[in-house]
């Protein structure tokens, strides 16, 4: 560290030299004093290093090594004086100045103010967990939601994006899972208001899963990122406890921008994103290969048993050819080859089809400023933002106004008005595009020479082309372009609040705060299916499971919802000092809220684009309808519309108190109780609360030696009580109503249906959470590190367990399970360079979370999706491969110690080969930042990373050979030896495989007709996918720079002339690379889903 | 001011939360009141109307499962092959999800049905006698299926030894019954019927209503082997419900929706298209599995002309044609009442019997005497009658009878079961698949047997190998 200093110091001379250059030419004369001092710090050390400047002049000079100074300056002028990390001192020179200055330490960077939504407090005085992040910590993701800017910021915060959609919500964990069957989801404060803004979701056995578009169900995406001033992440019990039974998954405190005293500050800035295809490829066939793998294919397993008349496998439009199926009946074999070489000439990059380069862009402005007496901040966002896939856009529009009163001494007055309108717009589709642009056969063309969309002949060929029977698609074929073009889900968000806030100081030690919010959400969706879509086939209620009607008409999909939500507070704070070593602060207070949320829905078929109306088919004229079909009509008629209501309402008490002795002792105790409506009257109030310890170690005389290494160092201990509710079960005998009604001729009568198990002994799930922590300082602040290990076991989580049949339900959930979070987190952060040219900054955190399931009764026998007692939730159990049998050619699995064989049933049985193999959750998360600016211009990077996740079932193909129902001969072991998959596009290697001609075990395994020769492997090794589907299991650790971004602020001087008050350029680059060993686009959002696009940006801010 | 705010937030602190915090479901209720109860029962009601799947009376895709899968009226080695979704024979259903299903499904409603009878007020009005009644009936009848199909045929004298299923008779989570003795099952049963029967209610609305109780009470008399006390109910049912001549038996059969003739209760009253592609489905299946030669060699070569059955049962192309009945018809009573004359000794009255009913479905019908008795048919795989004595040629005519007038109504696996269980086999795909005698009894759930200790499964399902 000494060597640090030096380098430091060198720094800081090199900076002197041009200001004792400016010295020497400075005049003595009458006017001009000498000023000779030795600065010094608190402890009467030298500082060397040090310097002085007169202010309004170019004129400065640096201690030397003794601290000492001289130089002449003329009367009257102003002298300031500065060092690093401590506060700067201002002089004004009447007369000669000499002895000693001495500079008072930078107390500010040592002690952050934190707002924790009910109290603002500084970290020395809390005991909890809470990382605090300022707005230029947010900045280097312009096109991100908030969600996404925390990713790899927070040690123990672990965000994941569940799919690169634009507006899409990202997965947030805190410290691990802590409920099973519960919300694990963090809780969102925003400026002290819990978002409550849930919309509900709708069921009708008319309205499909794809015509509901519920992207905006939880409100976090309209909160824009530029109008938050910083965001406290509560962590532990200690600081989360306040919340209560909501804040067992963490508490988010985002606290938003609020108007300054001084003059009207006016500020603008704007984004502009090239959004482009993600980093990563997944290496598939280009057509040539996949026609001649699927020729190597038909020879292998179709070739004989076609020349014989027997049954034989079609895969591929090969296998179509080769047999003569649909349109290639009656060819010769030149004919053939022709068609096969034809196809071959034409590669379609799906991908590259699918996905565009688009633009995106955001702009945001602001006025504010005030008075002594009021404060104002008004601000205006727009973000628009398109995405990689073509038709899929986000916008979002925001208002924000904020008003800060102080009628007088006493009185504190405050008032928020946000409004924020979101829109979502993308095709709505029935097959996902990126499983479509995966698997379809590049062979395959999305147009026709003459721009008509061109029909997928494979894609949905499967089941036909081996003899099973399937609906037909629609006459012109299935092209996923048209499905884009003639169907779109829109939705629409609008959000409004208001939050009053009041602060009435009493005395001078006590005060009473007041909160008040109200808030309204409209959630508008509309989903169009075009008459000529294969969505608008494929829903067709009057000619369902028809063959042979033609008939199409599209619909129309309608949803409006509205939330209304509230939130009353009134706390009373009382805070002193007694005899200036004692310092207590007691908040007594308590709070009700609730949400109401109505969705009334309708859907229309043979809806008109055009006139916005529609004509609602009935049966086809020849279908001479009975009685049985009118009640069918009416029973399509009734699902077409309906109404869901739901209603939550909350009343709790809470106290906190925290003493703090000498600077150096802090104590904290915080107690909760929460009532909600959503249990009965027994369990109704869940008390929780902490209590923390904190030792400000570097406050003890013993410490003062060490104050030029260690500036500061605390140590925090706590431990306390969350909850959290379930909401999926009911403690009473509750009958659900069903939509639709009995009817008779003369009357319809209501239907129940007991849903759940009713459980009388339901109550909360508790969160037990200890935590030891230790925060250094170093070199004043210079390097900071905050070690943390946590315990968290979750006792009374919600799990169903199996009942008997004869309870006439199979499943009740009880709070029998528990579960532990244990981890450790680690932070850095180092300002290495700190000189007034140069800056470096690095940043780095990592967090290891253990999560193990203590207790749980698995609701089925044996294993229970990934849930067994002594691993973690997501746990993977599977088999060990072994590699490649010789002889047999498929992939074997390590025997259990404990198995025993002596039957081919045992050979066969899963449960000898089943081994824990991992968790679908990454156990360790971080990231890492690097900020390093020279004189105005600054370039930052970050990112995170991900070790020790995995995922089983990879890119699941939509084919395979149980697409073809019939009898199996020989069961498939793995998806890998399905000859079916094959039907669609496979990656390259797939051509390497096993075959008895040529034994390789270095490549695939050998490929298995289901339905061809009867092998006989299951008499000889596992063919339960339990165990084989290890073979599919994949690593997702990754380390991504997720940006980079380069940004040059103009010189004063030159805006000046603008009437400017600041110009600030930026170039950011966002998920540019990604070391990963996973095979498909993105180790993050694994699987065939909406990758995270690769942007490029290019901002401007002004300020006026 | 601030003492308004201060009066507000002692006002907030004192105020009772018993209201605000109140369960406020919508579209919910915690039910009470007799017109809510009976939304439980409608609900079981209109999935028999609608067809939708039940299995205390059945639809069409049951009737797959036990007359083309399990029975041997049909031939699984000429599957086509779009049929091949189709079991091929019995022991395919007998893995754990699918024999178990059937299970849980009528202990679910069960379950409702106890929910009724034990927390909805016994006040006397008539709603609530009504939703009593059908609650003893549907409770009664969901038994009857799990007596049949999860219990071994029961054997005179032996009702004490022999397993029942678990009696439920409450509602309550925490009860884990095991396995009554079949005496016990069968009280339940017939107490229940006669609870139902008690309440004399005859609004068709709720479907089980006394007659249909009487007639369940028959079949259950008859699986049991009470001879006499089913020989008397069903004499009754053929007194309020005559059988009715060719024509009409063909226009009944041919009404596929609306109940018709003498039919008592049947599935699909109320038939919609959300529920129409089960009975599509079962009706393009079908026609992939031919009828089996054995079945057609049961009508003689006039008969393939004379009698009506063969004509709306099975085409040209050998498929079956008839319409999915799942219920209850007089023709049962008929033939129930021919063969407890049977075992009642009474061989002339059972002859007269059968007369009765060929009479009615054959034109020209001439008599069958006792010396005219056709001789029995060696392909029949039935040897034994339901008392395990060998088969006289009376005894095979009633059975043969039943065959052909029950085709097709969920009813030949059950006669098959009755008549000595006896094993056979079928080919398929080059591989003999054999319908074993345990296999007549269907397993418990074995989640259930892993959980409910002392619960008992049956014979030849012991070992459970996951995979």
């Amino acid at each position: 560290m000494n060597k640090l200093k030096f380098i430091l110091f060198l720094c800081v001379c090199l900076i002197s030299i041009s200001l004792f250059s400016q010295q020497n030419t400075g005049k003595k004369n009458d006017a001009m004093i000498l000023v000779k001092v030795v600065v010094v710090d608190k402890q009467g050390d030298p500082l060397p290093g040090a310097s002085v400047k007169v202010s309004g002049k170019a004129q400065g000079v640096i201690s030397d090594e003794k601290g000492r100074l001289s130089l002449w300056v003329d009367r009257n002028s102003l002298l300031v004086f500065s060092y690093i990390g401590m506060q700067q001192k201002s002089i004004k020179v009447t007369k000669p100045l000499s002895g000693v200055i001495t500079l008072e330490d930078n107390v500010v960077s040592l002690d952050q103010v934190v707002v924790t939504g009910y109290t603002r407090t500084t970290k020395r005085r809390t005991t909890g967990s809470l990382t605090t992040l300022s707005e230029k910590d947010l900045k280097n993701a312009p096109m991100a939601n908030i969600d996404m800017l925390l990713q790899g910021k927070i040690a123990g915060v672990d965000v994941k994006a569940i799919s690169g959609k634009p507006g899409e919500t990202a997965k947030v964990r805190i410290r691990g899972t802590n409920t099973i069957t519960g919300n694990a989801e963090p809780l969102w404060v925003v400026d002290g208001v819990p978002l409550q803004r849930d919309i509900p979701k709708i069921s009708s056995n008319q309205i499909l899963a794809n015509n509901f578009n519920d992207i905006f169900s939880n409100g976090i995406a309209g909160i824009n990122p530029n109008d938050i001033e910083n965001v406290t992440v509560l962590k532990d019990a200690s600081a989360a406890a306040i919340y209560g039974s909501r804040a067992a998954g963490g508490v988010i405190v985002i606290t938003t921008k609020r108007g300054k005293e001084g003059k009207m500050n006016i500020s603008y800035s704007a984004n502009m994103s090239i959004v482009t295809s993600p980093p990563h490829n997944a290496d598939l066939m280009n057509s040539k290969e996949k026609l001649a793998w699927e020729q190597e294919l038909w020879n292998e397993f179709s070739q004989s048993h076609y020349a014989n008349g027997e049954k034989y496998p079609v895969v591929g439009v090969v296998g179509m050819i080769r047999s003569g199926y649909g349109k290639y009946k009656g060819m010769t074999g030149t004919q053939q080859d022709a068609e096969i070489a034809n196809l071959g000439a034409h590669t379609t990059d799906w991908f590259k089809e699918l996905f565009q380069n688009s633009i995106s862009q955001s702009h945001y402005l602001s006025f504010s400023g005030g008075s002594n007496r009021s404060t104002y901040y008004v601000s205006l966002g727009v973000s628009q933002n398109n995405g990689l896939v073509k038709k899929t856009n986000y916008d979002r529009y925001n208002v924000s106004a904020k008003i800060d009163m102080k009628p007088n001494d006493r009185v504190k007055l405050g008032f928020t008005f946000d409004m924020s309108m979101q829109k979502s717009t993308s095709p709505s589709l029935n097959v996902d595009p990126f499983q479509y642009a995966y698997f379809a056969n590049p062979y395959e063309r999305p147009f026709n020479s003459d721009g008509s969309y061109a029909a997928d002949n494979t894609y949905f060929a499967l089941r036909m082309a081996n003899g099973a029977y399937d609906l037909p698609l629609p006459p012109s074929g299935y092209n996923i372009f048209r499905e884009m073009d003639t169907t779109s889900s829109k939705s629409k968000n609008f959000t409004t609040s208001v939050i009053g806030n009041l602060d009435i100081r009493m005395t001078d030690n006590l005060s009473f705060e007041g909160m008040a919010s109200y808030g309204y959400v409209v959630n508008n969706s509309d989903n169009i299916n075009g008459k000529e879509s294969n969505a608008a086939w494929n829903d067709r209620p009057f000619d369902s499971g028809s063959y042979t009607s033609k008939r199409t008409y599209g619909s129309i999909t309608q949803a409006s919802s509205y939330n209304t939500n509230y939130n009353l507070r009134g706390q009373l704070h009382y805070f002193n000092t007694f005899n200036n070593d004692h310092y207590i602060s007691v908040l007594l207070g308590s709070e009700i809220r609730g949400q109401y949320t109505k969705s009334i829905y309708e859907k229309r078929y043979g809806y008109d684009p055009v006139s916005g109306n529609s004509s609602m088919p009935t049966y086809p004229e020849n279908a001479n309808p009975s009685y049985a079909d009118l009640l069918s009509y009416a029973s399509i008629m009734d699902a077409l519309s309906g109404q869901s209501i739901s209603e939550d309402a909350f009343a709790s008490f809470y106290f906190s108190m925290d003493y703090v002795f000498k600077q150096r002792y802090v104590a904290s105790l915080t107690m909760r109780t929460d009532g909600s409506n959503n249990f009965g009257s027994k369990e109704q109030f869940n008390p929780t609360g902490s209590f923390g310890l904190s030792w400000n170690i570097d406050q003890e005389p013993f410490m003062k030696k060490f104050k030029p290494i260690i500036s500061s160092m605390s140590m925090r201990t706590a431990f306390g009580y969350t909850g959290n509710i379930n909401k999926s079960v009911y403690p009473q005998l509750v009958m659900d109503y069903e939509s639709t009604f009995r009817k008779t001729d003369t009357d319809y009568y209501r239907m129940g249906s007991i849903r759940n198990a009713p459980n009388p002994r339901l109550r909360w799930e508790k969160n037990r959470d200890m935590k030891v922590s230790l925060d250094v300082g170093l070199f004043n602040e210079r390097i900071h590190l905050q070690g943390e290990l946590y315990d968290r076991r979750t006792s009374d989580a919600v799990t169903s367990i199996t009942v008997p049949s004869t309870t006439g339900f199979s499943s009740q959930s009880y709070n029998t399970s528990e579960l532990l979070n244990q981890g450790a987190e680690l932070s850095l952060s180092a300002h290495i360079v700190k000189s007034s040219n140069w800056n470096l900054s690095m940043s780095a955190n990592i967090s290891y979370n253990r999560n193990k399931l203590l207790k749980f009764n698995s609701p089925s026998s044996g294993l229970y999706a990934g849930n067994y007692v002594g691993y973690p939730l997501g746990s993977i159990f599977s088999g060990k491969m072994m590699g490649i049998d010789r002889k047999l050619g498929v992939y074997t699995y390590q025997a259990r110690p404990d198995a025993v064989f002596s039957t081919p049933a045992d050979r066969n049985n899963a449960d000898n080969y089943l081994f824990y193999l991992g968790t679908s959750t990454a156990p360790t998360n971080g990231g890492y930042s690097v900020n390093l600016s020279y004189k105005r211009l600054s370039v930052s990077m970050g990112g995170s990373y991900s070790f020790g996740g995995k995922v089983l079932k990879d890119v699941s193909c939509p084919v395979s050979y149980s697409s073809i129902s019939g009898t199996v001969v020989e069961p498939i072991p793995a998806r890998i030896n399905d000859l079916y998959i094959n039907h669609l596009n496979v990656p390259r290697n797939a051509t390497k495989h096993w075959t008895p001609d040529n034994p390789i075990t270095n490549g695939n395994p050998r490929i298995i007709d289901a339905y061809g020769e009867y092998l006989g492997l299951s008499n000889y090794m596992v063919s339960s996918s339990v165990i084989t589907n290890a073979s599919m299991m994949q690593s997702v650790s990754y380390f991504k720079l997720g940006s980079i971004s380069l940004g040059y602020s103009l010189k004063e001087s030159w805006i000046k002339k603008f009437c400017l008050s600041s110009l600030s350029l930026s170039v950011t680059m966002n998920n540019i690379f990604i070391l990963t060993n996973y095979k498909g686009l993105d180790p993050e959002t694994p699987g065939a889903v909406y990758p995270m696009a690769r942007t490029y940006s290019m901002g401007i801010s002004i300020g006026f | 001011m601030k003492k308004l705010y201060i009066c507000l937030l002692i006002a907030l602190i004192g105020s009772s939360c018993k209201g605000y915090l109140d369960i406020k479901p919508y579209g919910r209720t915690i039910p009470k009141t007799a017109e809510e109860f009976s939304a439980l029962m409608h609900k079981h009601l209109d999935e028999l109307d609608n067809g939708s799947s039940n299995y205390f009376v059945g639809n069409a895709q049951l009737l797959l499962q036990w007359d083309v899968e399990c029975g041997d009226d049909f031939e699984a080695c000429l599957t086509e092959p779009g049929g091949n979704t189709l079991a091929i024979y019995t022991g395919s259903l007998l893995n754990m999800s699918s024999a178990s299903t059937e299970y849980a499904q009528l202990y679910a409603v069960i379950r409702d049905c106890n929910i009724v009878l034990g927390e909805m007020k016994e006040d006397g009005t008539t709603l609530s006698n009504k939703v009593r009644a059908t609650a003893y009936a549907l409770r009664a009848v969901c038994y009857y299926q799990l007596l049949r199909t999860y219990c071994e045929v029961p054997e005179e004298g032996k009702f004490e030894e022999q397993l029942g299923v678990p009696l439920v008779k409450s509602f309550d989570m925490e009860e884990r019954p095991i396995r009554s003795s079949m005496q016990a099952t069968i009280d339940l049963i017939e107490s229940d019927l006669k609870a139902s029967i008690n309440y004399e209610c005859t609004d068709d609305l709720y479907r089980f209503t006394e007659d249909v109780c009487k007639g369940y009470l028959a079949r259950f008399y008859f699986w049991t082997k009470q001879w006499d006390k089913a020989l008397t109910v069903s004499q009754e049912m053929l007194k309020s419900h005559p059988l009715v001549d060719a024509d009409a038996y063909k226009t009944m059969m041919q009404s596929v929706f609306k109940i018709s003739g003498n039919q008592i209760i049947k599935a699909y009253r109320s038939y919609t298209s959300s529920t129409s592609t089960e009975y599509t489905a079962a009706s393009n299946i079908i026609k992939y599995r031919p009828v089996s030669k054995r079945f057609i060699n049961q009508f003689t070569p006039e008969e393939r002309t004379t009698d009506v059955r063969y004509s709306i049962d099975i085409n040209r192309k050998r498929q079956a044609i008839k319409p999915f009945f799942c219920g209850m018809r007089s023709a049962e009573f008929k033939l129930m009442e021919a063969e407890c004359y049977y075992h009642l000794s009474k061989p002339e009255e059972a002859l007269a019997s059968i007369n009765d009913l060929r009479s009615l479905r054959i034109s020209n019908y001439k008599e069958i005497t006792m010396s005219t008795l056709p001789s029995l048919n060696p392909d029949e795989i039935i040897k034994v009658d339901a008392e395990g004595k060998v088969l006289t040629p009376l005894m095979g005519l009633i059975l043969n009878e039943r065959r052909k007038e029950m085709f097709l109504e969920g009813d030949r696996f059950f006669e098959l079961k009755r008549n000595g269980s006896p094993e056979f086999w079928v080919a398929y795909n080059g591989r003999k698949y054999i319908t074993l005698k345990f296999m007549y009894t269907f397993p418990l759930p074995a989640t259930d047997v892993e959980i409910v200790p002392g619960l008992i499964q049956n014979t030849g399902y012991t070992e459970l190998v996951t995979n």
